[in-house]
């Protein structure tokens, strides 16, 4: 499940990466920038490309599980680091404003229903995944068996 | 409306990306459930 889940984060971090840069084309007059959030963002999808290299160049399954693990516990510590990057560090990126009662209530409404939209997504593809990977494993001892 | 291309290209990008994704990951399964059936059929057939 952990790999399933990973692998789910990748997607939707390189979408987040994509698409803020889709937005900061108009606004910011850029495609990119070095500013904190997405900086640490950047960060975070190297973490998940490390725990799939480190998965996959480990040689033995349960080995790999285990380094990547450690990436991935490791790798946690840049979460809070994105979401607090906007009011620890002055940069490009609007402040928070959800906190402090600066978002008018259809919006507040509008990004609830979106972070539900998403989480639902998100289980939805986990399951799937995790479907596919059990089924890996059942075909490689199926095929180890035979031979 | 101004800059419509980029949030065209945002919502684009962001469909593609998780139901192209998701269609990846049905046709993989279907593959490897397709396998599993062969692989169980192959002893049988000694």
């Amino acid at each position: 499940m952990a790999y399933s889940s990973a692998e789910v984060g990748l997607i939707a971090t390189t979408g987040a990466l994509v698409v803020g840069s889709l937005w900061a084309r108009p606004i910011w007059g850029v495609w990119w920038t070095w500013e904190p959030r997405l900086t640490a963002t950047l960060v975070l999808w190297f973490i998940y490309l490390a725990y799939f290299a480190v998965r996959s160049f480990a040689g033995e399954e349960s080995r790999g599980a285990r380094f990547a693990a450690v990436i991935g516990i490791v790798g946690f510590v840049d979460l809070p680091i994105v979401a607090l990057a906007t009011t620890l560090w002055r940069g490009m990126h609007p402040g928070t404003v959800i906190f402090s009662g600066g978002l008018a209530p259809s919006m507040l409404l509008t990004l609830m229903v979106s972070i539900g939209a998403f989480t639902l997504l998100y289980i939805l593809l986990l399951v799937h995944r995790t479907a596919v990977r059990e089924d890996e494993v059942e075909m490689k001892n199926r095929k180890g068996n035979l031979s | 409306m101004q800059n419509a291309g980029y949030l065209f290209a945002a919502y684009a990008v962001i469909w593609v990306l998780f139901f192209g994704y998701l269609f990846t990951l049905l046709n993989r399964q279907r593959k490897i459930r397709r396998e599993i059936d062969s692989l169980k059929e192959a002893p049988g057939k000694k």
